[in-house]
């Protein structure tokens, strides 16, 4: 354990050292986010102008959801974006052979290899913008909340990352998967939405087979409205099971793997 | 043995498809696969300490058997025991106990120094600090590259850049190092570096080295034993320069006469041997034997002014080789 956190370190300074080559990218590519950011809030905001609420979501409740959905999607890109998204050419084009020589879990490796070290200012700001949007949402936030939607919070961003991980990993059946990160981001375009707008079939597939619900929806709902242990359970057995799920379709897949040519 | 392979063979399933844009949609709707048989029962055994040579044309198969070594490829069929592991199995201590460059493929991190990757490779292989701190001190002195250390790599020479690859791959002080065209686009000096620098780290740390090359003079300079791998299959297994001399056993001399002899005797001579006389110069090129007798009585009759006696170059020789391997190899085993 102790070997990988020192080997997360190590990836991070090697990114940092990485990203501050380029100082004007570092800073375009947080201004590309905030300006994507915005435009979610003034869309939602444009939507709060023809109604009150979005059934129990309030649009102070929807401003911490989108923030939480921001949070999470900062923290996914610094961490895991710029690995999954590079997997399918690694693939085609046999670049994962460095990666399956090192002693090291493969798995774990092509995970945190490459951080987006310029989110991790991001997530300062969005995680001080979280706190506004608590303090002025009029709800009562109490420590249990705030512990419950850290856990809720974490199990969320492992959904994410195995839906990203396990559609990149298709790649290895299909030879050549580039349309896998299309894929992905459209389904997880479902995760930026409040539940309260999925009804019916939809709602019960939002929060099991494709548990889009899961990511930002119950951590907020943990946060605003206090624990929930239905959809506590629903989330550790949902986030386990896509882990383990990811898990299994990278060890198979490998054994496809044909390294290309030389 | 480090190195065992037994009846190692490895198909791939390819796609197949006829040119052109009919081709294209034909193949759209209908796709025709075809198995490739990439390498074919191959067997070998290779020793501590070895420096093996693999050769073999494009496509013949030299790839596929170093990535099978170190567990890149899984086989369809046969084993390889690499110091007793199962490359495939991938278990740490078979991944510490190996190392791998590609001259075709970076490992080290295109933008920045290759000193940061040094450190992080330092991390993955769990290295102490004065350890580290030794064998990079030892390997940057062998390959003279102190003072590009902390240049980013993208800015370093191709041969700059091979050494620096050179250097991640060995920082954790490998048994087995298999180098897969380690000098293919260098400058003819940066070659010889990195062959005496193989040679020498080879005697100091007895460690085994795989080498794959379509320079000949790599093979040549690195390699007594040689492995030539033809369509899939081991085609031989043995010394180099036997090889060599199976392939192309004629010598060139070129001898200088102080005074030409009288022309009878030339005559004569000119009646047993192949020779070209220009002015005092007279060269010949004779297989082995022919060329001892051919001396001898050159000797005999005349102390030169000067002579040489070339062996035709390996690269010539090899070439002609890998046009028609099967006229070289018989009786060869």
């Amino acid at each position: 354990m102790g070997r990988y956190l020192k080997l997360l370190g190590a990836f991070f300074s090697n990114s940092l050292t990485r990203d501050m080559e380029f100082k004007a990218n570092f800073f375009g590519l947080l201004f590309v986010d905030f300006v994507y950011y915005g435009s979610y809030l003034l869309f939602f905001n444009i939507i709060f102008s023809y109604v009150d609420s979005l059934l129990e979501f309030t649009k102070a409740d929807v401003m911490v959801f989108l923030v939480i959905t921001f949070l999470m999607d900062t923290l996914y890109m610094f961490a895991f974006a710029g690995n999954l998204g590079k997997l399918n050419r690694m693939i085609v084009r046999g670049d994962l052979d460095f990666v399956l020589l090192k002693p090291v879990n493969s798995q774990f490796f092509i995970s945190f290899r490459y951080f987006n070290s310029y989110a991790l200012l991001s997530v300062v700001i969005l995680s001080v913008l979280l706190w506004v949007t608590g303090v002025n949402s009029g709800r009562e936030i109490s420590l249990i909340n705030v512990g419950f939607f850290l856990f809720s919070f974490g199990m969320g961003l492992a959904i994410l990352f195995s839906v990203d991980f396990i559609i990149a990993s298709l790649a290895f059946w299909f030879k050549n998967f580039s349309v896998g990160g299309w894929l992905s981001h459209e389904i997880l375009k479902f995760s930026s939405r409040p539940d309260t707008i999925y009804t019916g079939l939809l709602r019960k597939t939002m929060f099991t087979f494709v548990p889009m619900a899961l990511i930002s929806s119950v951590p907020a709902r943990m946060l605003l409205y206090g624990p929930r242990l239905d959809y506590f359970v629903i989330q550790m057995i949902v986030s386990s099971l896509f882990l383990v799920v990811a898990r299994i379709v990278w060890t198979r897949g490998l054994r496809l793997y044909d390294s290309a040519s030389s | 043995m480090a190195i065992t392979t037994a009846n190692l063979t490895k198909t791939f399933r390819i796609f197949k498809r006829d040119a052109g844009l009919k081709g294209a949609l034909k193949s759209f709707f209908h796709r025709k696969y075809e198995n490739f048989t990439a390498l074919s029962d191959v067997s070998l055994e290779i020793g501590d300490g070895e420096i093996v040579g693999i050769l073999g044309e494009n496509g013949a198969g030299k790839t596929t058997l170093i990535k099978l070594m170190v567990g890149l490829l899984h086989p369809t069929d046969g084993n390889v025991l690499i110091n007793g592991f199962t490359p495939w199995e991938r278990k740490n201590q078979f991944l510490r106990r190996i190392s791998v460059v590609m001259g075709q493929k970076n490992q080290l991190w295109w933008d920045i120094p290759a000193s940061e990757s040094f450190l992080l490779n330092q991390k993955i292989y769990g290295l102490e600090d004065d350890q580290y701190k030794q064998t990079l001190g030892e390997l940057v002195d062998l390959l003279g590259v102190q003072e590009k250390l902390n240049v980013q790599v993208r800015r370093l020479s191709l041969g700059e850049r091979m050494k620096m690859e050179i250097i991640a791959a060995l920082l954790h002080r490998p048994e087995i190092i298999l180098l897969d065209e380690p000098t293919i686009g260098l400058d003819v000096i940066a070659q010889s570096k990195i062959r005496d620098f193989v040679k020498y780290y080879n005697e100091q740390h007895r460690s085994t080295f795989l080498i794959t090359s379509h320079y000949m003079n790599d093979i040549q300079e690195m390699c007594k034993r040689v492995v030539v791998i033809h369509k899939g299959k081991k085609f031989y297994d043995g010394n180099f320069d036997i090889l060599v001399n199976r392939v192309n056993p004629v010598r060139k001399l070129t001898f200088e006469f102080v005074d030409l002899p009288d022309g009878e005797i030339l005559q004569a001579l000119q009646k047993e041997f192949v020779y070209k006389l220009d002015s005092n110069f007279l060269t010949a090129e004779l297989r082995g034997d022919d060329m001892n007798q051919f001396m001898s009585r050159l000797f005999t009759m005349n102390t030169p002014r000067s002579f040489s006696l070339e062996e035709l170059p390996v690269e010539e020789t090899m070439k002609s080789f890998f046009a028609n391997p099967e006229k070289f190899i018989k009786g060869l085993g």
